[in-house]
C-alpha cells in the first residue's frame, strides 16, 4: 500500500510548461530582412570598386582595411542592435543557461551574433562552426558571397587581395569588444590559398 | 585506433578533439520549405522497441535476426552518421570530466532508458544521470515529452562535480554521438538498464569499447573485490587461488569503475594502443 508522502508525490504534477508568444526558436525574418538591406555586399562592394578606381596593389588593400573595416565594424554593432531587438526562444534560452552557470558568453552569445550577422548578409543557410569551446570560437565561411561579387566586380586580381577580410575581422573584434572579452582574432585559411575563410577567436 | 579516432581524430582521441563538439544555432529555412511540422512526442520506448524486435526477430529464427539487426545498424549509420551502428563508447571519468570543457551548453536531464525499463523519473537535479551537450540544448523545449523534469544548466566545474558523485555510485560513463562528428551527450549507465549498454552486450553493436582497460597490480590489490561489483561488464572476477582481482582484458570496456572505486589504487588503466593484442578490441 502507497505510504501518504508517495500519495502526495503522485499527486505533484510536473511543472506545467507554458510556451511564450512569440514563439520560435528560429531567427526573426524581418531582422534578416533589415539587415541585408543595409548590408547587403553588392553595396559594400560597389563603394570599394570607387574607392580603388585607377589604385594598385598595396594601395588597394589600404582602401580595403578602411572601407571594409568600417563596413564591419558598423554591421556588427547593427547586427547586435537587432538582435537584441528582435530575440528568439533559442537566445532566451541561452541567456537563461549564461544566468544560471556564468559561462556561455563566450562562446555562445558570440556566437549567435556572428551567425546573425552571416545568415543576414550571405546565401547559404548554415554557418559552419569549426570550434565552439570555452577558449575558442572558429568558423568557416565557404561559398561567400562577398568575394564573389568583389571578383565579379573588381576582377579576380583586386579580389585575391582579399580586401574583404577585413570586414570579417572586424565584425568579430567589435564583437569581443561588445562583451568584453579578452580575445585575439585570427584568420586561420583564406578563400584564395585553401578554398574558405576560417577565423578564430582565441581567449586571452 | 578505433574508427572514429581514425575519421575525426584528427591526430588525437576523438571525443578530446573540440571540432567534434560544435553546432551552428540556427538553419535558414529553405526558400521552398513547406511550415516545419510539429516536433511531436519522443518515443520513450525507442530503444525498448529496438530491442524487443530483435528479441521477436530471435524467435523467429537466425536470418530474419541478421535482417533486424543489419535494418537497425544501417538505420543508425543513416539517422545518427554513425559507422557499423556505433553510436556511443565508454569514457573513463577523466576523459569525461575533459569533455565537459570542450562542450557547451551543459545540461543535466533525465534518462530515457530508466524511465523505459524501470519508470523510474528523474525530476530534480540530484537524481538526474543524462547529460546533453551542444546548442541543440537550448531547444530542448521542443521535445516537452523528453525532457519533462526540465533542463538543469551547470558549469563545467558543477558538471564534473556531478560526473564523480555518478562515478561513485557506479555508473559508468559513456559518449552518444547525435549526427555525423557530434558529439551530444554523456550518459551514466549501468547494465542492463541502460539500453545502449545492453545493445552492446546482448546484440554487438551500439557502444564501442574505450580507449583503456584496465590492469591490476597485484601486489597492491587486498583481495577486497569492489572492484568487481563495480564491473558492469563481466570482465573483473575474484582469482581463487591467489585472492585476488582478476582482469579479463579482452572484455574489459575501459569505463574504469574498477579504478576509481579501488581504495588501494592497486587498478590503472592503460591505452589499448600500448597493447598490440587490444588494439583492434573494440
Amino acid at each position: 500500500m502507497a505510504t501518504k508522502s508517495e500519495e502526495e508525490a503522485k499527486k505533484t504534477a510536473y511543472p506545467l510548461f507554458v510556451a511564450p508568444r512569440p514563439y520560435s526558436f528560429e531567427l526573426s525574418t524581418e531582422m534578416l530582412e533589415l539587415l541585408r538591406k543595409e548590408f547587403d555586399p553588392p553595396i559594400i562592394v560597389a563603394k570599394f570598386a570607387e574607392a580603388v578606381a585607377g589604385k594598385k596593389g598595396p594601395e588597394i588593400d589600404a582602401v580595403g582595411e578602411k572601407v571594409f573595416g568600417e563596413y564591419g565594424e558598423e554591421w556588427m554593432r547593427r547586427t547586435l542592435q537587432l538582435g537584441e531587438e528582435y530575440p528568439d526562444r533559442t537566445y532566451e534560452m541561452l541567456k537563461e543557461a549564461a544566468d544560471q552557470t556564468s559561462e556561455l558568453v563566450f562562446p555562445l552569445v558570440l556566437q549567435r551574433f556572428i551567425e546573425i550577422a552571416y545568415l543576414s548578409t550571405q546565401q547559404f543557410r548554415i554557418l559552419s562552426i569549426v570550434e565552439n569551446w570555452a577558449r575558442r570560437l572558429v568558423y568557416k565561411v565557404t561559398d561567400c558571397y562577398t568575394f564573389k561579387t568583389l571578383q565579379d566586380k573588381c576582377g579576380s586580381e583586386a579580389a585575391s587581395l582579399l580586401p574583404c577580410r577585413h570586414a570579417c575581422l572586424a565584425m568579430c573584434r567589435t564583437g569581443c569588444q561588445a562583451w568584453n572579452l579578452d580575445a585575439t582574432v585570427d584568420m586561420d585559411a583564406t578563400m584564395v590559398k585553401d578554398g574558405y575563410c576560417q577565423f578564430a577567436i582565441n581567449r586571452i | 585506433m578505433c574508427i572514429y579516432c581514425e575519421l575525426w581524430g584528427d591526430g588525437m582521441t576523438w571525443y578530446l578533439n573540440p571540432k567534434n563538439y560544435p553546432r551552428h544555432m540556427y538553419t535558414l529555412p529553405r526558400p521552398d520549405a513547406k511550415p516545419r511540422a510539429a516536433a511531436g512526442e519522443a518515443n520513450p520506448g525507442g530503444y525498448i522497441n529496438a530491442e524487443r524486435a530483435l528479441v521477436d526477430a530471435m524467435e523467429k529464427g537466425p536470418e530474419e535476426f541478421e535482417a533486424t539487426l543489419k535494418a537497425m545498424r544501417d538505420g543508425a549509420d543513416l539517422v545518427q552518421g554513425c559507422v557499423g551502428g556505433f553510436m556511443g563508447q565508454a569514457v573513463p571519468l577523466r576523459d569525461a570530466e575533459k569533455m565537459v570543457e570542450m562542450a557547451n551548453p551543459l545540461g543535466l536531464i533525465a534518462c530515457l532508458c530508466r524511465k523505459a525499463m524501470l519508470a523510474v523519473e528523474e525530476r530534480s537535479r540530484p537524481e538526474t544521470t543524462c547529460m546533453g551537450l551542444g546548442v541543440g540544448m537550448l531547444k530542448w523545449e521542443r521535445w516537452p515529452e523528453r525532457y519533462k523534469g526540465g533542463v538543469h544548466w551547470v558549469s563545467s566545474d558543477e558538471a564534473k562535480e556531478w560526473l564523480r558523485d555518478l562515478d561513485t555510485r557506479g555508473f559508468m560513463h559513456s559518449l552518444m554521438m547525435f549526427g555525423p562528428r557530434f558529439i551530444g551527450g554523456i550518459c551514466n549507465c549501468d547494465y542492463p538498464v541502460c539500453d545502449a549498454l545492453a545493445m552492446r552486450l546482448d546484440f554487438g553493436f551500439n557502444m564501442l569499447k574505450g580507449h583503456h582497460v584496465a590492469m591490476v597490480d597485484h601486489d597492491l590489490c587486498n583481495g577486497c573485490g569492489i572492484c568487481a561489483q563495480r564491473c558492469q561488464f563481466g570482465a573483473l572476477k575474484m582469482n581463487v587461488t591467489i585472492d585476488k582481482a582478476n582482469i579479463d582484458q579482452m572484455r574489459c570496456f575501459g569505463c574504469g569503475l574498477c579504478e576509481t572505486g579501488c581504495p588501494r589504487q592497486a587498478i590503472s588503466l592503460v591505452e589499448k594502443a600500448k597493447l598490440p593484442a587490444l588494439q583492434e578490441v573494440w
